[in-house]
């Protein structure tokens, strides 16, 4: 089941199928699927709301994440990667996020022949100081999003 | 009366000014080390000029007083308690509950500010539902299953009905759900945290009117999401 986020203040969206007669019944797992979207875009519009106190998002986030767990649920990368792996806060880049850009860490590099020029981008999460890094590879592409190109 | 006397003679056999011998010595060593105050000569015409009117004592006193040497009086602070992370991500719980992530501010959060939030949910539910048809059905045990698995945050809710009359009346945004409590935003810009139990809640959609029960209700939010509710022949406080 592919869960693909919206932009904040957009109206959410719902998941149904069409039968044979054209009643609309429920795909499994839609009102879970329902739930993470509306948490998703509320934290967006909390953080909107009180910028201030961005601990709402996180309440937000954990919610996001518990319901991902019990429900069996995945989140998609472009949602997952705007949580912050340790205080749960939504990162907006500017707002709640330091982003970076460095060059990647001598423990990581292997021994090539061609000297390994990759960079890091860096999120360092405002609130927690939880760093996420994401390796820049132009040529690189998700699974995921491999997927969603062939079909 | 006689206690306040016994009290000064007290303080008399404790506190008793120190030997001359150590007196004296004292000073010379202050003299050695210097004084503990930097920037002396900045300061130090500043402050004279600043004490003469108020002091009888004479400029060579005060210049003496300001050389004396403070050796308990440093300038190091205590070590700073960082806490080692081992693991970059994950926090531990104490240091969540100094970021605050736990408790949400009692004022900060305004009823205004979250009106847009409120509207979100407004959609998100009537989408959910989508009361139209499912009201009007005899068979309403999927919307009582939806209703029970929505989640509350932005809801309007106001409590009709508790086992403690304060809590009657009170309405507000939810902000946070825990398993015992939900935390609202009243229109005075408090944070109220009501708990769940002996309680009863009531939330309009549109034309519709839905009553939660508490006492029922004690579930966390994402826990919530995957329980069947059973029907029980009574439900009440």
């Amino acid at each position: 089941m592919y869960f693909a986020a919206t932009n904040g203040g957009g109206a959410p969206y719902f998941i149904s199928k069409m039968n044979m007669s054209g009643k609309k019944t429920n795909t499994s797992g839609s009102d879970g699927f329902q739930r993470l979207n509306f948490l998703y875009q509320a934290s967006i519009v909390a953080l909107n709301a009180v910028p201030h106190c961005p601990q709402i998002t996180s309440v937000f986030g954990k919610n996001m994440i518990s319901i991902g767990k019990k429900l069996q649920l995945k989140l998609d990368h472009s949602v997952k990667r705007t949580i912050c792996k340790g205080c749960k806060v939504l990162l907006i880049p500017g707002k709640s996020v330091e982003v970076k850009i460095k060059p990647i860490p001598a423990s990581r590099k292997r021994k090539s022949r061609r000297g390994n020029q990759r960079k890091i981008q860096e999120w360092k999460c405002m609130l927690c100081s939880c760093v996420k890094q994401f390796v820049l590879n132009p040529g690189y592409s998700l699974w995921a999003e491999q997927n969603m190109d062939s079909t | 009366m006689a206690k306040k006397a016994s009290r000064k003679e007290l303080e008399s056999i404790f506190y008793k000014p120190l030997p001359v011998d150590a007196r004296i010595t004292l000073e010379q060593q202050s003299h050695i080390l210097g004084s503990t105050t930097k920037n002396l000569n900045k300061d130090e015409n500043f402050l004279i000029e600043y004490m003469k009117p108020k002091t009888v004592a004479e400029t060579e006193e005060l210049t003496a007083q300001f050389k004396k040497n403070f050796p308990l009086r440093n300038n190091k602070t205590l070590k700073d308690n960082k806490s080692k992370r081992t693991k970059k991500k994950l926090l531990t719980s104490i240091e969540k509950r100094k970021l605050g992530l736990h408790k949400l501010p009692k004022t900060g959060i305004k009823y205004a500010s979250l009106a847009p939030l409120h509207q979100l949910w407004v959609e998100y539910m009537e989408n959910n539902l989508n009361l139209e048809i499912s009201a009007s059905g005899a068979n309403k045990d999927g919307l009582y299953q939806k209703i029970a698995k929505a989640d509350y945050h932005g809801c309007l809710l106001m409590v009709t009905r508790s086992k403690c009359p304060s809590y009657i009346g009170a309405k507000g945004i939810v902000v946070q759900e825990t398993k015992n409590t939900f935390q609202i935003i009243c229109e005075e810009d408090k944070l109220k945290i009501i708990p769940k139990r002996d309680s009863v809640f009531t939330f309009n959609i549109s034309r519709w009117t839905f009553t939660l029960f508490g006492n029922h209700m004690n579930i966390r939010p994402s826990e919530r999401a995957s329980r069947k509710f059973k029907s029980r022949p009574t439900i009440d406080l």
